[in-house]
Protein backbone atom coordinates (compact mmCIF):
# COMPACT_ATOMS: atom_id res chain seq x y z
CA UNK A 1 0.00 0.00 0.00
CA UNK A 2 1.76 3.18 -1.12
CA UNK A 3 1.45 5.97 1.41
CA UNK A 4 1.35 9.49 0.01
CA UNK A 5 1.50 11.95 2.86
CA UNK A 6 -1.65 11.17 4.77
CA UNK A 7 -3.39 9.89 1.65
CA UNK A 8 -3.74 6.11 1.51
CA UNK A 9 -4.30 4.63 -1.92
CA UNK A 10 -4.79 0.97 -2.78
CA UNK A 11 -5.14 -0.52 -6.24
CA UNK A 12 -6.88 -3.86 -6.83
CA UNK A 13 -7.72 -5.54 -10.10
CA UNK A 14 -10.89 -7.50 -10.82
CA UNK A 15 -10.00 -9.08 -14.14
CA UNK A 16 -9.77 -6.05 -16.46
CA UNK A 17 -11.37 -3.61 -14.04
CA UNK A 18 -9.28 -1.63 -11.56
CA UNK A 19 -10.50 -0.45 -8.17
CA UNK A 20 -8.58 2.45 -6.64
CA UNK A 21 -9.51 3.05 -3.00
CA UNK A 22 -8.53 6.40 -1.54
CA UNK A 23 -8.52 7.50 2.11
CA UNK A 24 -7.57 10.94 3.38
CA UNK A 25 -7.66 14.49 2.08
CA UNK A 26 -7.30 15.25 -1.63
CA UNK A 27 -5.88 18.75 -1.93
CA UNK A 28 -2.87 20.51 -3.47
CA UNK A 29 -0.57 18.44 -1.25
CA UNK A 30 -1.86 15.02 -2.25
CA UNK A 31 -3.45 15.45 -5.70
CA UNK A 32 -0.14 15.11 -7.60
CA UNK A 33 0.56 11.76 -5.94
CA UNK A 34 -2.97 10.53 -6.55
CA UNK A 35 -2.63 11.64 -10.17
CA UNK A 36 0.54 9.60 -10.51
CA UNK A 37 -1.15 6.45 -9.22
CA UNK A 38 -4.33 6.91 -11.26
CA UNK A 39 -2.33 7.69 -14.41
CA UNK A 40 -0.34 4.49 -13.87
CA UNK A 41 -3.57 2.49 -13.62
CA UNK A 42 -5.04 4.14 -16.72
CA UNK A 43 -1.82 3.33 -18.59
CA UNK A 44 -2.74 -0.34 -18.07
CA UNK A 45 -5.87 0.29 -20.15
CA UNK A 46 -8.50 -1.06 -17.75
CA UNK A 47 -11.97 -1.78 -19.12
CA UNK A 48 -13.31 0.13 -16.13
CA UNK A 49 -11.74 2.19 -13.36
CA UNK A 50 -13.63 2.45 -10.09
CA UNK A 51 -12.39 5.17 -7.72
CA UNK A 52 -13.73 4.63 -4.21
CA UNK A 53 -13.87 7.96 -2.36
CA UNK A 54 -15.84 6.81 0.67
CA UNK A 55 -12.92 7.35 3.04
CA UNK A 56 -11.99 10.72 1.60
CA UNK A 57 -12.56 13.56 4.07
CA UNK A 58 -11.81 16.48 1.76
CA UNK A 59 -12.04 16.81 -2.03
CA UNK A 60 -10.92 19.98 -3.78
CA UNK A 61 -10.73 20.93 -7.45
CA UNK A 62 -7.20 19.53 -7.53
CA UNK A 63 -8.75 16.09 -6.97
CA UNK A 64 -11.51 16.74 -9.50
CA UNK A 65 -8.83 17.40 -12.09
CA UNK A 66 -7.35 13.96 -11.47
CA UNK A 67 -10.78 12.38 -12.05
CA UNK A 68 -11.52 14.51 -15.12
CA UNK A 69 -8.18 13.59 -16.66
CA UNK A 70 -8.84 9.89 -16.09
CA UNK A 71 -12.30 10.23 -17.58
CA UNK A 72 -10.90 11.89 -20.69
CA UNK A 73 -8.45 9.06 -21.24
CA UNK A 74 -10.84 6.21 -20.45
CA UNK A 75 -13.79 7.42 -22.48
CA UNK A 76 -17.48 7.19 -21.80
CA UNK A 77 -18.51 5.01 -18.82
CA UNK A 78 -14.92 3.94 -18.18
CA UNK A 79 -14.55 5.88 -14.92
CA UNK A 80 -16.95 5.22 -12.04
CA UNK A 81 -16.78 6.96 -8.69
CA UNK A 82 -18.05 5.57 -5.40
CA UNK A 83 -19.16 8.41 -3.15
CA UNK A 84 -21.64 8.47 -0.28
CA UNK A 85 -20.89 11.69 1.60
CA UNK A 86 -21.63 15.36 1.03
CA UNK A 87 -17.93 16.15 1.22
CA UNK A 88 -17.13 14.12 -1.91
CA UNK A 89 -20.45 14.14 -3.78
CA UNK A 90 -21.03 17.90 -3.58
CA UNK A 91 -17.88 18.90 -5.51
CA UNK A 92 -18.74 16.39 -8.26
CA UNK A 93 -22.34 17.52 -8.64
CA UNK A 94 -21.84 21.27 -8.25
CA UNK A 95 -19.29 21.27 -11.08
CA UNK A 96 -21.45 19.02 -13.28
CA UNK A 97 -18.81 16.30 -13.45
CA UNK A 98 -21.42 13.76 -12.36
CA UNK A 99 -23.08 14.08 -15.77
CA UNK A 100 -19.91 12.61 -17.27
CA UNK A 101 -18.67 10.37 -14.49
CA UNK A 102 -21.03 7.79 -13.01
CA UNK A 103 -21.57 8.02 -9.23
CA UNK A 104 -22.32 4.88 -7.23
CA UNK A 105 -22.81 4.00 -3.59
CA UNK A 106 -20.88 0.71 -3.57
CA UNK A 107 -17.90 -0.73 -5.43
CA UNK A 108 -19.93 -3.77 -6.50
CA UNK A 109 -22.60 -1.55 -8.02
CA UNK A 110 -19.93 0.45 -9.85
CA UNK A 111 -18.25 -2.70 -11.17
CA UNK A 112 -21.55 -4.18 -12.30
CA UNK A 113 -22.72 -1.07 -14.14
CA UNK A 114 -20.78 -1.95 -17.27
CA UNK A 115 -22.16 -5.47 -17.56
CA UNK A 116 -25.86 -4.71 -17.47
CA UNK A 117 -26.14 -3.54 -21.07
CA UNK B 1 4.22 31.81 8.68
CA UNK B 2 3.81 28.08 8.54
CA UNK B 3 0.98 27.01 10.76
CA UNK B 4 1.55 23.84 12.72
CA UNK B 5 -0.93 21.18 11.71
CA UNK B 6 -3.42 19.90 14.22
CA UNK B 7 -1.98 22.15 16.88
CA UNK B 8 -4.80 24.54 17.34
CA UNK B 9 -4.39 27.83 19.11
CA UNK B 10 -6.67 29.09 21.86
CA UNK B 11 -8.55 31.40 19.51
CA UNK B 12 -10.42 28.56 17.84
CA UNK B 13 -12.82 28.25 20.75
CA UNK B 14 -16.58 28.61 20.34
CA UNK B 15 -18.33 31.83 21.10
CA UNK B 16 -17.93 33.72 17.86
CA UNK B 17 -14.27 34.70 18.21
CA UNK B 18 -13.04 35.90 14.83
CA UNK B 19 -10.27 33.92 13.17
CA UNK B 20 -7.40 35.99 11.86
CA UNK B 21 -4.42 34.51 10.02
CA UNK B 22 -1.86 36.83 8.48
CA UNK B 23 1.14 36.33 6.19
CA UNK B 24 0.38 32.70 5.41
CA UNK B 25 2.72 31.37 2.72
CA UNK B 26 0.72 30.45 -0.40
CA UNK B 27 2.12 26.95 -0.78
CA UNK B 28 0.31 23.61 -0.44
CA UNK B 29 1.51 22.59 3.03
CA UNK B 30 0.75 25.93 4.65
CA UNK B 31 -2.63 26.15 2.91
CA UNK B 32 -3.52 22.69 4.22
CA UNK B 33 -2.61 23.77 7.75
CA UNK B 34 -4.71 26.92 7.33
CA UNK B 35 -7.63 24.80 6.09
CA UNK B 36 -7.38 22.60 9.18
CA UNK B 37 -7.41 25.67 11.36
CA UNK B 38 -10.45 27.07 9.55
CA UNK B 39 -12.22 23.70 9.82
CA UNK B 40 -11.70 23.63 13.59
CA UNK B 41 -12.86 27.23 13.90
CA UNK B 42 -16.03 26.79 11.84
CA UNK B 43 -16.97 23.61 13.74
CA UNK B 44 -16.30 25.30 17.07
CA UNK B 45 -18.60 28.10 15.97
CA UNK B 46 -21.44 25.56 15.82
CA UNK B 47 -22.01 25.69 12.07
CA UNK B 48 -23.86 22.57 10.85
CA UNK B 49 -21.54 19.96 9.32
CA UNK B 50 -22.52 20.23 5.65
CA UNK B 51 -22.44 24.01 5.78
CA UNK B 52 -19.06 23.80 7.47
CA UNK B 53 -17.81 21.61 4.61
CA UNK B 54 -19.03 24.15 2.04
CA UNK B 55 -17.32 26.97 3.91
CA UNK B 56 -14.04 25.10 4.10
CA UNK B 57 -14.19 24.02 0.45
CA UNK B 58 -14.95 27.46 -0.99
CA UNK B 59 -12.30 29.07 1.19
CA UNK B 60 -9.74 26.47 0.20
CA UNK B 61 -10.49 26.97 -3.50
CA UNK B 62 -9.90 30.70 -3.05
CA UNK B 63 -6.62 29.98 -1.27
CA UNK B 64 -5.62 27.43 -3.92
CA UNK B 65 -6.30 29.93 -6.68
CA UNK B 66 -3.96 32.34 -4.96
CA UNK B 67 -1.25 29.69 -4.76
CA UNK B 68 -1.81 28.56 -8.33
CA UNK B 69 -2.34 31.88 -10.04
CA UNK B 70 -1.58 34.98 -8.04
CA UNK B 71 1.94 33.88 -7.33
CA UNK B 72 2.48 31.57 -10.27
CA UNK B 73 2.84 28.58 -7.99
CA UNK B 74 6.27 29.61 -6.76
CA UNK B 75 5.09 29.54 -3.17
CA UNK B 76 6.66 32.86 -2.26
CA UNK B 77 3.51 34.93 -1.91
CA UNK B 78 1.70 35.67 1.30
CA UNK B 79 -1.99 35.91 2.01
CA UNK B 80 -4.31 36.87 4.83
CA UNK B 81 -7.53 35.22 5.96
CA UNK B 82 -10.13 36.80 8.23
CA UNK B 83 -13.22 34.89 9.30
CA UNK B 84 -16.12 36.11 11.38
CA UNK B 85 -19.27 34.32 12.47
CA UNK B 86 -22.46 36.21 13.26
CA UNK B 87 -25.76 34.72 14.44
CA UNK B 88 -27.07 34.52 10.87
CA UNK B 89 -23.97 34.64 8.74
CA UNK B 90 -20.37 33.57 8.25
CA UNK B 91 -18.06 35.86 6.33
CA UNK B 92 -14.54 35.10 5.19
CA UNK B 93 -12.19 37.54 3.52
CA UNK B 94 -9.02 36.33 1.80
CA UNK B 95 -6.52 38.89 0.62
CA UNK B 96 -3.45 38.33 -1.49
CA UNK B 97 -0.90 40.67 -2.94
CA UNK B 98 -0.61 39.14 -6.40
CA UNK B 99 -2.78 39.19 -9.47
CA UNK B 100 -5.93 37.10 -9.65
CA UNK B 101 -6.16 35.21 -12.88
CA UNK B 102 -9.63 34.30 -14.08
CA UNK B 103 -9.91 30.88 -15.66
CA UNK B 104 -9.83 30.71 -19.43
CA UNK B 105 -13.15 29.71 -20.98
CA UNK B 106 -12.90 26.19 -22.28
CA UNK B 107 -15.64 24.59 -24.37
CA UNK B 108 -14.62 21.12 -23.18
CA UNK B 109 -17.08 20.19 -20.41
CA UNK B 110 -14.50 18.07 -18.63
CA UNK B 111 -11.60 20.39 -19.14
CA UNK B 112 -8.84 20.32 -16.59
CA UNK B 113 -8.89 23.96 -15.56
CA UNK B 114 -11.33 26.47 -14.22
CA UNK B 115 -13.11 24.07 -11.91
CA UNK B 116 -11.81 25.74 -8.76
CA UNK B 117 -13.68 28.96 -9.34
CA UNK B 118 -16.82 27.00 -10.23
CA UNK B 119 -16.57 25.14 -6.93
CA UNK B 120 -15.92 28.35 -5.05
CA UNK B 121 -19.05 29.99 -6.43
CA UNK B 122 -21.19 26.88 -5.99
CA UNK B 123 -20.18 26.42 -2.36
CA UNK B 124 -20.74 29.99 -1.15
CA UNK B 125 -23.98 31.96 -0.90
CA UNK B 126 -22.10 35.12 -1.80
CA UNK B 127 -18.77 35.35 -3.56
CA UNK B 128 -17.13 38.58 -4.55
CA UNK B 129 -13.71 38.76 -6.17
CA UNK B 130 -12.26 42.23 -6.36
CA UNK B 131 -8.95 42.61 -8.16
CA UNK B 132 -6.93 45.64 -7.21
CA UNK B 133 -3.56 47.10 -7.98
CA UNK B 134 -2.06 45.70 -4.79
CA UNK B 135 -3.69 42.30 -5.03
CA UNK B 136 -7.07 40.65 -4.85
CA UNK B 137 -9.73 40.53 -2.16
CA UNK B 138 -12.06 37.52 -2.13
CA UNK B 139 -15.12 37.96 0.09
CA UNK B 140 -17.21 34.87 0.76
CA UNK B 141 -20.47 34.74 2.69
CA UNK B 142 -22.85 32.08 3.92
CA UNK B 143 -26.28 32.54 5.44
CA UNK B 144 -26.98 30.54 8.58
CA UNK B 145 -30.24 29.54 10.15
CA UNK B 146 -30.10 30.76 13.74
CA UNK B 147 -30.35 27.30 15.29
CA UNK B 148 -28.00 27.77 18.21
CA UNK B 149 -28.85 29.83 21.24
CA UNK B 150 -26.22 30.62 23.86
Amino acid sequence: MPETGDLLVTVRWHERAAVVTVAGEIDLVTAPELDEIVTGVVDERPEALVVDLRKVTFLSSAGLQVLAAAHQRLGERGLRVVSTSHVTTRPLTSTGLDTWIGLFTTVDEALASGTEV
Amino acid sequence: MALPEDNLPEDTQPGGTPLSCHDVVAEPGALRALRHRLTAWVRAAGVPEERAQDIVLASYEALANVADHAYGGDGKGLLDLEAVVRPDRVEIVITDHGHWRAPVDDPNPVSLRGRGLLLLRASADHADITPGVDGTVVTLGWNLSPVRSH
